[in-house]
């Protein structure tokens, strides 16, 4: 049985974001803390790593929800 | 013991599955059906997830259930709980699934055709926004494998408010 609470990481979008977010089933979850809301596509930094991600309000509630992908 | 269980859960944890009585009030008790209403929740929320009823409160600790028995053939038992997984919003608010024993999750020793969890949020977000007022539903997705002589394998989401009460 495995069991996926998730994790915290510590995620960085310019003008939007910068804090603590969740990751969980390929998704990273926030709430935009800096004023902007997110473009469709935005780069940002997640755990220090240089990531791509494509973020969807929530259809309700403050969170964004966006798949994500690490760029190597 | 949560708290340990979660912050440490940064890798997706194998723990035995183990069965024993689950019991719950009607509040906390949702079941899966097997032709979903085509209800829009919201997103992240598949369409027509089973709702819980009872608001969860940051500060609890406490155990809710899946009932699979309207979902599930007569005769036919949940054999193995293959997964259970939070949403990314979910890990962000610090709300997760207890892990450690006894709380780890079950299946109905009784019937065989529901699973209980013990549901926690992390000390450090009790006091998270986001669980003002009206609160935050998160999704708790279940997948299980039949006892059937060809095995099947389900996964369902459950809906749990958090919100202070």
């Amino acid at each position: 049985m495995k069991i996926d609470n998730g994790q915290k990481v510590e995620l960085e979008i310019a003008g939007v974001f910068v804090g603590t977010a969740g990751m969980a089933g390929g998704y990273v979850s926030f709430v935009p803390n800096l004023g902007r809301r997110p473009n469709k596509v935005v780069s940002a930094v997640i755990d220090g790593e240089s990531a791509v991600l494509w973020p969807v309000k929530d259809a309700e509630g403050p969170f964004w929800t966006a798949r994500y992908e690490i760029a190597r | 013991m949560l708290a340990l269980a979660i912050a440490a859960g940064i890798i997706p944890f194998d723990v035995p599955a183990e069965s024993g009585e689950v019991s719950a009030p009607r509040e906390r008790t949702a079941a899966a059906v097997r032709a979903q209403a085509s209800t829009v929740i919201g997103n992240a929320i598949p369409q027509g997830a089973a709702i819980w009823t009872q608001p969860f409160d940051p500060a609890d600790h406490a155990k809710y259930v899946m009932d699979w028995d309207v979902f599930l053939p007569e005769g036919v038992k949940i054999a193995e709980i293959l997964s259970i997984r939070m949403s990314a919003a979910a890990a962000a608010l610090g709300v997760g699934v207890d892990q450690t024993a006894p709380f780890s999750p079950i299946i109905d020793s009784t019937a065989g055709r529901k699973v209980r969890v013990f549901i926690g949020v992390l000390p450090e977000n009790q006091e998270a926004p986001q669980f003002d007022a009206s609160g935050t539903r998160l999704p708790v997705s279940c997948k299980i494998r039949t006892n059937e002589e060809l095995p099947e394998e389900f996964e369902r989401t459950w809906v749990l408010t958090v919100r202070q009460a």
